[in-house]
């Protein structure tokens, strides 16, 4: 099976967008983590970093593997981020590290495509009233 | 767009509000605390008018955060239209070239691999528009 373009999965949340409205903040959730992810970083070699005086190894990919998205529905928001404990280091550089910035180049450079899924959304959702 | 002369303007004011500035990158032997800037990205869709992003990092090593916190206070200001302190709402002019007035986007406290390392992080949005 061939594999999906960033931009097949575009159309694909489009449509699913389409038929379900409501699901518009997960399916922009996962088209930004397909975003982020081909953003973030994979050292070819191990790296290392220190955590309170600790010296921690980190294996290559560790950060791509890390991102996802979290749809909160009490909130009824989106959060986008990484778990790995040195994800900060990587976005804002530390002083041992230099900056290789994934998540907000990411978002803005898809921010249009994130506002017009939403304006999609409510038009569907106003259609149904 | 040249943004040597705002980064010149931006460089001698920060200069006012703390004694080690530097573009880009400090030495490594450098004394704490002092401050970085950077531009780190821009986006020229508008017409005349140019949105530069300035970074202003704010390094200390202390055990006590009463210093870098009163340097980032500093550095930002009182955010007044009129007669604004710091860099936010600061409006640079620059002879008949260029108009820019700077907005904070939002201001960081990140954390550091090194304990010991304080650090703050202030945003800002510049509007820089050319004159023709």
């Amino acid at each position: 099976m061939a594999r999906k373009t960033y931009e097949s999965r575009i159309e694909e949340a489009k449509k699913k967008i389409k038929e379900k409205p409501t699901t518009a903040l997960r399916e922009i959730g996962k088209l930004l983590v397909t975003a982020v992810r081909k953003k973030a970083s994979r050292s070819k070699k191990s790296r290392t970093y220190y955590l309170n005086g600790k010296k921690i190894i980190v294996k290559p990919g560790r950060l791509k593997k890390s991102v996802g998205y979290w749809y909160r529905k009490k909130e009824n928001d989106l959060l986008i981020g990484s778990k790995a404990f040195y994800a900060h280091f990587e976005e804002f550089g530390s002083s041992k590290n230099p900056k290789n910035p994934f998540l907000m180049p990411a978002v803005f450079e898809n921010k249009d495509m994130v506002q017009s899924m939403i304006m999609s959304a409510l038009k569907e959702l106003e259609k149904d009233k | 767009m040249n943004i040597l002369e705002l980064k010149k303007q931006i460089q001698l004011f920060l200069k006012t509000k703390a004694d080690r500035v530097y573009f880009r990158k400090a030495n490594e032997k450098t004394a704490f605390p002092y401050v970085v800037f950077n531009f780190p990205d821009s986006d020229a869709d508008f017409f005349e008018r140019e949105d530069i992003i300035l970074e202003v990092d704010i390094w200390d090593k202390s055990n006590i955060t009463t210093a870098i916190d009163t340097l980032t206070g500093t550095i930002d200001g009182n955010g007044d239209i009129k007669s604004p302190t710091g860099l936010n709402r600061k409006s640079i002019n620059i002879d008949s070239y260029l108009r820019a007035k700077i907005y904070r986007i939002n201001r960081y406290t990140i954390d550091d691999e090194e304990k010991k390392i304080e650090r703050r992080q202030l945003r800002y949005k510049v509007k820089a528009y050319l004159l023709s």
